[in-house]
């Protein structure tokens, strides 16, 4: 018997008009894209009508449509026998055995990878298929595997690798060092005030010179090279629609403003990338009713999944992500945030960069700059500083083989190699340096790709605050976690790497701590003209300092006036100069970062989006 | 193995340096002002503040480690350094030929602060042609930094630094805006370098130009000794680098001797020694042709034939 086509069945039910099946096939034929996803693409066939559709030729009966019913046929003790990682990577849930017959229900009946599975599995068992829609697989997998995925998510990587997870800020060796140096310097403030004040001064203008040329190295070594491969035109022209691999994209949403996400679905649509190749998950907390509200007034496209993150501490970016790694099926995955505008190619130019780099490079960093430069002083100096953050120092970092602190977002995996490396760390504020510095550890390599995506810069001053604290907390997390061993991170990464462990990671948010103590002790010096402070800044301690005031500022201002060269963003040279101004901000948000360190490890200092659109209107 | 020709080179050049150095060269006015103001510092209760208020400071703080051996001490460093960039860009028979010229070994002698000087100016405006040549912004990056240095270095760079900016901003293809930058972000470095002894004259005296005013070790004695007093003269200063940008080959070798043998005769016309940049962007050059190789080894050996006749350049 010939088996009836697709299109046919939806043309003879009245579903779509011959013109649009045609339309259809053109479209097929050109991209070698499945009819039924463009159908539902295009918005002509709801999934639920074309699973209808299908389940009449294959011959397959078709168990959706009604979620309760579903639910009462299905055998939770059953269900509970399999681990929810198989039924998520073959896409197929258990739903009972009925007269010795086990039934699975599954979107993609016809995979050979999942009959061999079934068979190794159940052997001698006769197994009937029958179809449900990817949504409702995950809807399935959600409601009965939630609390499973949740505690992988949550405290996967602690009960697997305790000494790599945030969950104890500091072990108990760390904090007998701390006590131990806390309990020197009051001893030496009361019994030596002077010596112990200038060695402080020392150590601290010592650590801070090291910090300062440490970047000043990096900085340089990526204002030769930006890119770890080269990507051209012909590249990206000659990749073949039909073999891309699925992309999933993961997109952690939190209180959002209904115009960020209406702005983040025209993004995903404009994505240069076969939308049906596109695995979209927007992972929205449970109790967040709003955002949810909004995600589903937006419209977006069908290739969006909602995952609904169930309720639990911590309440954080990373956990979300961990939860929705569990539901990915692309065979690479990024991280946007909510505000984030990629470059209409990224995704392409990941897959190109991925298939010319060597497999030990499971990740790669695209840049990040802003949208909204010129908004205000405070987005003009941020500007600055993330041109020479993502467009000097990450390229340099990789050029000199180190390990680099992934940023924020736009970090393109294997998801294979994600999944191996244990995900992100839960209770790590910014998780995205953490598995870059684990990533290294383990002998694996980040690249940058040639490719930016465009954010909100942060234009009020508090909320900066808030979101700075937050990264200079998350790298002294990601600090205190990595000296933990220091032979086994020593054996990882070498000299060089356990020099950007202490220097770049540890002395990014104490460097801005300590600048803003050595500014006070410079303020101070300006107005008494140094006559109380000579017993502690004298001699080689003086010429320390001083090396540090003008070298040190001028290399940050520099680096930054430099920056605007890769950016054609010339009319903000002269706001360089205010540098050392932003930088007491930042020295305000690390000492803030610090305290919370000590009082809240865990708590994630969200950062308003959409202030921008405020601006606007 | 060329690490190891480097390695030897400078051993070389270092004892060759202290050859002569032990056979009593006469003090000349640049080590005299070094060692003289050293006297004056070490009298002081904190000598940092001594350094942070002379202009120009680093040579000031080698001369306090080295004492009189920073002559030596300093011109090893600039050999080594020239050794090390020669062998990372291929050219280090150039490097070799230039350190053994007399212009090199006088000149660190009795100029030591002036050859560290012509080194990081040369590497600047080395940085800038390569820059041009490769589209490289790392080069321009290293270039303005090594640039600036120069202020900490010698006040010859106050004379400099327009001529450095400009060739920077008009030496690249870009359009007009980006000239400005690049102008800005040459003169930058050098600009902050050269506040530092202003600033901590300021802070200390409460006077920023206090460096000036010693009578015994002014600044100016210093400049007079370097024929750095404004005239019309000093503007005579560009010139080398200008040719340098302009010509290449055996020309570029003529000039550099021409500028050698016209600074000795005619200090009042240039500064002695003022070839030194030339001579360094010769070792600089990444390419260098065998015609200019045989001019500089020519003049290298009409130099120490002249030395040995007595014509010494003091």
């Amino acid at each position: 018997m010939t088996r009836k086509l697709l299109g046919d069945i939806l043309v003879s039910r009245g579903y779509i008009s011959k013109e649009e099946l045609e339309e259809a096939l053109r479209l097929q034929k050109e991209s070698g894209r499945l009819l039924g996803e463009i159908l539902v693409s295009r918005g002509l066939v709801h999934p639920v009508t074309l699973y209808e559709a299908l389940a009449e030729q294959g011959n397959y009966l078709y168990a959706g449509r009604d979620l309760e019913k579903l639910l009462e046929s299905i055998d939770p003790g059953l269900v509970l026998r399999f681990d929810p990682q198989d039924l998520l990577g073959l896409a197929l849930f258990p739903r009972r055995i009925e007269n010795g017959v086990l039934e699975i229900l599954t979107p993609f009946p016809d995979n050979r990878a999942q009959d061999i599975w079934l068979e190794e599995t159940f052997p001698q068992v006769p197994v009937t298929k029958i179809l449900i829609t990817p949504y409702e697989l995950d809807w399935l997998l959600h409601f009965f595997f939630k609390e499973r995925f949740l505690a992988e998510a949550t405290t996967g990587l602690f009960f697997r690798a305790p000494e790599e997870s945030a969950a104890s800020p500091l072990v108990p060796w760390q904090w007998g060092t701390l006590t131990a140096v806390l309990f020197a310097l009051l001893f030496g403030a009361f019994f030596a005030p002077q010596a112990t004040i200038r060695t402080l001064f020392a150590v601290m203008n010592f650590l801070f010179l090291s910090h300062v040329l440490f970047k000043t190295i990096v900085g340089i070594r990526g204002a030769g090279k930006i890119e770890s491969v080269e990507i051209t035109g012909e590249d990206l022209a000659s990749l073949n629609p039909r073999t891309l691999p699925v992309y999933t994209i993961l997109l952690p949403l939190h209180r959002e403003p209904k115009e960020v996400i209406e702005q983040l679905v025209v993004s995903i649509r404009s994505l240069d990338y076969p939308q049906e190749k596109l695995d979209v998950l927007f992972l929205i907390e449970e109790d967040d009713a709003e955002t949810l509200q909004a995600c589903k007034e937006a419209r977006p496209p069908y290739n969006v999944r909602f995952i609904l993150i169930p309720r639990g501490n911590p309440k954080t970016k990373p956990r979300a992500c961990n939860f929705g790694l569990a539901f990915a099926r692309g065979e690479f995955l990024t991280i946007y945030d909510a505000e984030d505008i990629p470059e209409k190619d990224q995704l392409k130019k990941a897959v190109v960069a991925f298939s010319k780099l060597p497999r030990e490079c499971i990740c790669l960093q695209a840049a990040l700059n802003f949208y909204n430069p010129t908004q205000n002083l405070l987005t003009r100096l941020f500007t600055l500083e993330y041109s020479f953050w993502f467009d000097y120092l990450l390229p340099g970092l990789f050029h000199l083989r180190l390990p680099i602190p992934l940023g924020g977002t736009s970090n393109h995996f294997r998801t294979e190699a994600l999944r191996d490396l244990g995900g992100w760390d839960p209770f790590n504020v910014t998780e995205d340096a953490d598995l870059g510095m684990r990533a290294h550890y383990r002998g694996f390599r980040v690249g940058i790709l040639p490719s930016t995506t465009y954010e909100e810069a942060n234009s009020r001053i508090r909320n900066w605050i808030r979101q700075r604290s937050r990264w200079l907390k998350g790298y002294l997390q990601t600090f205190l976690v990595h000296t933990r061993r220091p032979l086994y991170a020593l054996r990882a990464s070498g000299v060089r790497g356990l020099l950007t462990l202490w220097l770049f990671i540890g002395g990014t948010p104490l460097g801005y701590a300590a600048s803003l103590m050595l500014w006070g002790v410079f303020f101070t010096w300006l107005a008494t003209r140094g006559s109380f402070l000579n017993a502690y800044f004298s001699g080689a301690l003086l010429c320390i300092g001083a090396v540090n005031l003008f070298v040190g500022n001028l290399l940050g201002v520099y680096f930054s006036m430099f920056a605007v060269l890769r950016r054609n963003l010339d009319q903000l040279l002269p706001v360089a100069l205010l540098n050392p101004l932003y930088w007491m901000l930042a020295g305000v948000a690390a000492w803030k970062g610090i305290g919370q360190l000590f009082s809240r490890p865990f708590f994630w200092e969200k950062t308003v989006h959409g202030l921008h659109r405020g601006k606007q209107r | 193995m060329r690490q190891k020709g480097a390695l030897y080179g400078a051993l070389g050049v270092a004892a060759l340096l202290g050859i002569i150095s032990t056979r009593g060269t006469p003090v000349n006015p640049e080590v005299r002002f070094f060692l003289l103001r050293l006297l004056s510092i070490r009298s002081l209760p904190d000598p940092a503040r001594g350094i942070l208020t002379t202009y120009p400071p680093f040579p000031l703080l080698l001369a306090l480690a080295f004492r009189e051996y920073f002559p030596l001490v300093t011109g090893w460093s600039t050999a080594w350094a020239l050794l090390l960039v020669g062998v990372k860009r291929g050219n280090l028979h150039s490097a070799l030929l230039v350190l053994l010229s007399p212009v090199f070994l006088f000149g660190t002698l009795m100029r030591p602060a002036l050859t560290l000087f012509s080194l990081f100016a040369a590497l600047g405006f080395s940085a800038i042609l390569q820059s041009v040549a490769e589209e490289n912004l790392e080069r321009l990056l290293l270039g303005n930094l090594a640039f600036g240095f120069g202020a900490c270095l010698h006040p010859l760079g106050l004379w400099l630094s327009p001529v450095f900016a400009s060739c920077e901003a008009c030496s690249l293809r870009v359009p007009m805006y980006r000239r400005g930058t690049l102008a800005a972000l040459a003169l930058f470095p050098f600009l902050v370098f050269q506040s530092i002894t202003p600033f901590f004259g300021w802070v200390y005296e409460g006077y920023a130009w206090i460096s000036f005013q010693d009578p015994g070790f002014s600044l100016e004695a210093f400049l007079r000794g370097e024929s750095m007093t404004p005239c019309t003269g000093n503007f005579l200063l560009a010139l080398p680098f200008l040719f340098a940008a302009l010509f290449s080959g055996p020309l570029r070798a003529l000039i550099f001797w021409g500028i050698f043998v016209l600074s000795l005769p005619a200090p009042h016309l240039t500064v002695p020694f003022a070839s030194l940049p030339l001579a360094f962007l010769f070792a600089l050059d990444p390419e260098p042709r065998k015609g200019t190789l045989f001019w500089i080894l020519a003049g290298n050996v009409l130099g120490w034939v002249l030395v040995l006749f007595g014509f010494f350049p003091c």
